[in-house]
């Protein structure tokens, strides 16, 4: 995170967005363009895609380096 | 650090650990209930499935957790009005993901009757789903009210946090349950 | 004291009325959908879902949060006036975790003989060729009830003595979420009651598994069971998340890992595949409830649906549960065998992991239940290799306890005796099973054994140890004796003639059988035994009663152990550790001189030096 504090974390937030929307535009190409044996890729786009939500939504790290603060 | 203080700090841990714990329980549900959607359907999918709808409120429940981000992160530095905006935009788009899975299921009695074996696996997928997010709305509906009152400040909105979390999670779920619902074949 | 303040009549009230209201409005939506107004299916359905929301609510459990949502500041809740009696919070909405403990037991006690009665019932019928005096469909109806239960008991059971055992094990003042654990014991009540009315409600014919497309057609009885056992699963996730946080997060200062008694490790893992399991069987029962009242078709071929599929989610839930009921009786085996024979308990490190051993051993197991199910065939080999490997670390739990008895000053106490009985019959149970006496009497026998090695006998032991703790006074240890006979030989009576009633082709589950067969002898033989277990039982029960009556009182370690919970004066304080223990050492450290588990400064008495 270049920016501290909250200007940086609500623009971080942004670009979670922008990267989860990518995923799942990609999802929904491969899932409508490509007829059949596609279930690999999408099992792979779908994990890649829970990863930012985890970590950067809901800060699965925090159980693991637990912080004084709320922040994180 | 004095003893007080730590224990203050393990109550926030301990509160942490044990949503996580259930998160982790809650996944273990939604794995089931997509290993019964292989097993019983394979990959499988009828072709008037609404695909584009789909699409449309997976995003829709995506931006709804970009909203509940931002709410947490404005109360964790103390904006409480950026904080109860996005608190009532994610209702909003909770509610509106809601309406789309309503016309979802319109169209699904239509033509996969939940007595048939596609419809089965979708009636209960979808409906799991939706039972959570209208528990997870109605855990932010009791954040509103605490909410115009003041009561969340930067040291304390752990309740903010976990509900957060919660409608977080429902979201990871749908991140599953979108593809293998909507696009294998 | 007016009876409107105790929890449970208030919960009771409330919930009826919310029955009936769920009832209600079910009716008129089905009058204005066109429908009949009555059907028994959908509408007990969800009069029993709203009941036991309304229930919770009369109960009391919801009012923290409630306040939360309307006031500044929520003050904890009172349970009981101090006008009441000290009994009444036993019947209240209560949040400390002796009280919750002590629910469950008794609770768990109750469920048990009543589930003891229904099986002495339908094995009078079976005593003799033909049919005496019961219906196929009353008999089959008992015998499951008797199954789902009894494993309900089983786990509020564990439970319990977890509750009550864990807090004060690890140096905590209570569990980490204290109203979360009055909720997981309350969910529990509402269930029992529904096991009760079952059979009225015309019982169930399917066995305690349930298994479709029988589960589909069997009448009223069937929907209350998966209500109740559906309710009994969420408590025990609801508890487990409980434990692990509190292991994990509240042990006093000092507490490394490895300085924990192994009944702790056995709750890891036990609260382990709790927590992800229980949902496997959650679904399944859910998904049968679903498909009896909407027609949705998991389980039909005709509607796209597979019946072997409820049985992997199943005992993918129903195998990692023997060893959810076992686990924590090996704990408790692991905590009394160093007390009485005075000796460290041998390998600590390897029986504590080897608790993990098992857990994670019993997750991949499930299909030796499914070998004559028409399950596919190549799961077969890799599903035999898995179970074998499970007997490892089981087989180093019983090597330990072997060894730490090895030349040790053995007392032989009631608590001991249990021990060595459980000891024994699991091994008898461990005799493996094969696909040829899949369903006979056989398999009964088997995992009878494990149970009463695992549990039954295991549950018995702690209740003999840890009584004059919970109470403040000792049992009889004469009348204990006596009860631990009659118990032994009954179950031997019982159970090694089933075991030759398996191999010479009794089946499980039927009400009569050929009289060509000559199976009658042994049958009346096994029989006997059952009567003699509930006669035992009847000792075992008049003893609890007499003694925390009228025992001796306790001393604060009448057993002279060194894990904390006998640190504190018997029965323990309200808040457990006046001042929070400091950890000095290992649990066991019996007959090693100056050895210390934990210093508790400041308490009323020092803890002990053992030698």
């Amino acid at each position: 995170m270049p920016e501290p504090g909250l200007r940086g974390k609500l623009r971080l937030g942004y670009i979670v967005l922008g990267a989860l929307i990518a995923i799942k535009i990609a999802e929904y190409l491969v899932g409508t363009t490509i007829p059949n044996g596609v279930w690999p890729f999408l099992t792979i786009l779908a994990l890649v895609g829970a990863w930012p939500i985890l970590y950067y939504f809901m800060h699965i790290n925090q159980l693991w380096h637990p912080k004084s603060r709320h922040d994180e | 650090m004095s003893r007080a203080t730590t224990l203050v700090i393990n109550r926030l841990t301990i509160k942490r650990l044990g949503l996580w714990l259930f998160i982790l329980s809650e996944s273990f549900l939604f794995l089931a209930l997509l290993v019964v959607r292989f097993y019983l359907q394979g990959v499988q999918r009828p072709t008037e499935l609404n695909q584009p709808l789909g699409f449309v409120i997976s995003g829709i429940l995506l931006l709804s957790s970009l909203t509940a981000y931002r709410g947490e992160s404005a109360i964790a530095y103390g904006d409480e009005k950026l904080f109860r905006r996005n608190i009532l935009f994610t209702l909003g788009l909770g509610i509106l993901f809601l309406v789309g899975v309503g016309i979802e299921w319109a169209e699904g009695f239509r033509f996969f009757p939940p007595a048939s074996g596609f419809g089965t696996v979708f009636f209960t997928l979808t409906g799991f789903h939706a039972f959570h997010v209208l528990t997870g709305l109605l855990a932010l509906l009791t954040l509103v009210l605490p909410g115009q009152k003041g009561r969340f400040t930067p040291e304390n909105y752990w309740a903010v946090e976990g509900i957060v979390k919660y409608w977080h999670f429902v979201d990871v779920a749908w991140v599953f349950i979108f593809p293998t619902l909507y696009l294998v074949s | 004291m007016t009876f409107w303040r105790l929890g449970i009549i208030r919960g009771i009230v409330v919930g009826l009325a919310g029955s009936g209201l769920g009832m209600g409005v079910t009716m008129l939506l089905r009058i204005a959908l066109g429908l009949t107004a009555w059907k028994a299916g959908p509408v007990t359905a969800v009069g029993t879902v709203v009941g036991i929301l309304f229930y919770l609510a009369g109960l009391g459990a919801f009012k923290y949060w409630l306040g939360w949502v309307r006031r500044r500041a929520a003050e904890e809740p009172q349970a009981t006036e101090p006008t009441q009696p000290h009994w009444a919070r036993y019947l209240s909405f209560d949040i400390n975790h002796k009280t919750i403990g002590i629910q469950y037991l008794v609770t768990s006690l109750l469920v048990i003989i009543v589930a003891g009665i229904y099986q002495l019932i339908a094995r009078l019928e079976t005593s003799q060729p033909g049919l005496q005096f019961l219906s196929p469909n009353t008999y089959n109806s008992l015998v499951s009830l008797h199954g789902i239960m009894m494993l309900s008991g089983v786990l509020l059971g564990i439970a319990g003595m977890m509750n009550y055992l864990v807090p004060l094990m690890i140096g905590a003042r209570d569990m980490a979420f204290p109203r979360l654990n009055a909720i997981s014991y309350w969910l529990t009540p509402p269930a029992v009651l529904l096991f009760l009315f079952s059979l009225p409600a015309g019982g169930f014919d399917t066995g305690w598994t349930a298994y479709p497309p029988l589960s589909l057609r069997a009448p009223l009885g069937m929907q209350l069971m998966l209500i109740a056992f559906y309710l009994v699963g969420w408590s025990s996730i609801l508890g487990s998340i409980n434990f692990l946080t509190t292991i994990f997060k509240m042990r006093a200062p000092g507490m490394s890992l490895f300085r924990m008694p192994i009944f702790i490790w056995a709750t890891i893992a036990t609260a382990l595949l709790q927590l992800v399991f229980t949902q496997f069987v959650g679904i399944a029962f859910l998904m049968l409830l679903l498909e009896r009242l909407t027609g949705l078709g998991f389980f039909d071929p005709d509607k796209g649906g597979n019946v072997i599929l409820f049985q992997h989610l199943f005992w993918f839930y129903s195998h990692p549960a023997v060893y959810i009921f076992v686990l924590p009786g090996l704990g408790v085996i692991s905590e009394v065998v160093p007390v009485f024979s005075r000796k460290p308990l041998f390998g600590y490190k390897a029986v504590a992991i080897s608790s993990l051993g098992i857990a994670f051993g019993g997750m991949i197991v499930w299909g030796h239940h499914m070998f004559a199910a028409g399950m596919e065939e190549w799961l077969r080999v890799p599903f035999m290799f898995t179970t074998l490997l499970v007997a490892v670390p089981t087989g180093i739990k019983i090597f330990s306890w072997l060894a730490t008895m090895w030349l040790g000053k053995i007392h032989l106490e009631t608590p001991m005796l249990f021990v060595i009985s459980a000891i024994v019959v699991f091994l008898i149970g461990g005799i493996p099973v094969d696909l040829y006496i899949h369903d006979t009497y056989w398999v009964v026998a088997h995992f009878h054994s494990t149970l009463f090695g695992g549990f039954v006998f295991p549950m018995m032991a702690a209740i003999h140890f840890w009584f004059p703790k919970v109470t403040g006074r000792l049992l009889d240890e004469r009348l204990g004796k006596r009860y631990w006979t009659v118990m032994t030989v009954g179950f031997l009576v019982t159970y090694l003639p089933m075991f030759w009633l398996g191999l010479n082709g009794m089946r499980r589950r039927i009400a009569d059988y050929d009289p060509a067969l000559g199976l009658g002898t042994m049958n009346t033989v096994a029989t006997i035994g059952g009567y003699l277990t509930g006669l035992a039982m009847l000792l075992f029960f008049i003893n609890l009663v007499v003694s925390a009556r009228r025992g001796a009182p306790a001393p604060a370690n009448p057993w002279h152990s060194q894990t904390l919970e006998w640190q504190v004066s018997s029965p323990p304080p309200e808040e457990n550790f006046v001042t929070i223990p400091q950890i000095v050492g290992s649990p066991y450290g019996y007959g090693i001189p100056g050895s210390r588990h934990a210093l508790i400064p400041m308490s009323s008495q020092p803890p002990e030096e053992v030698s």
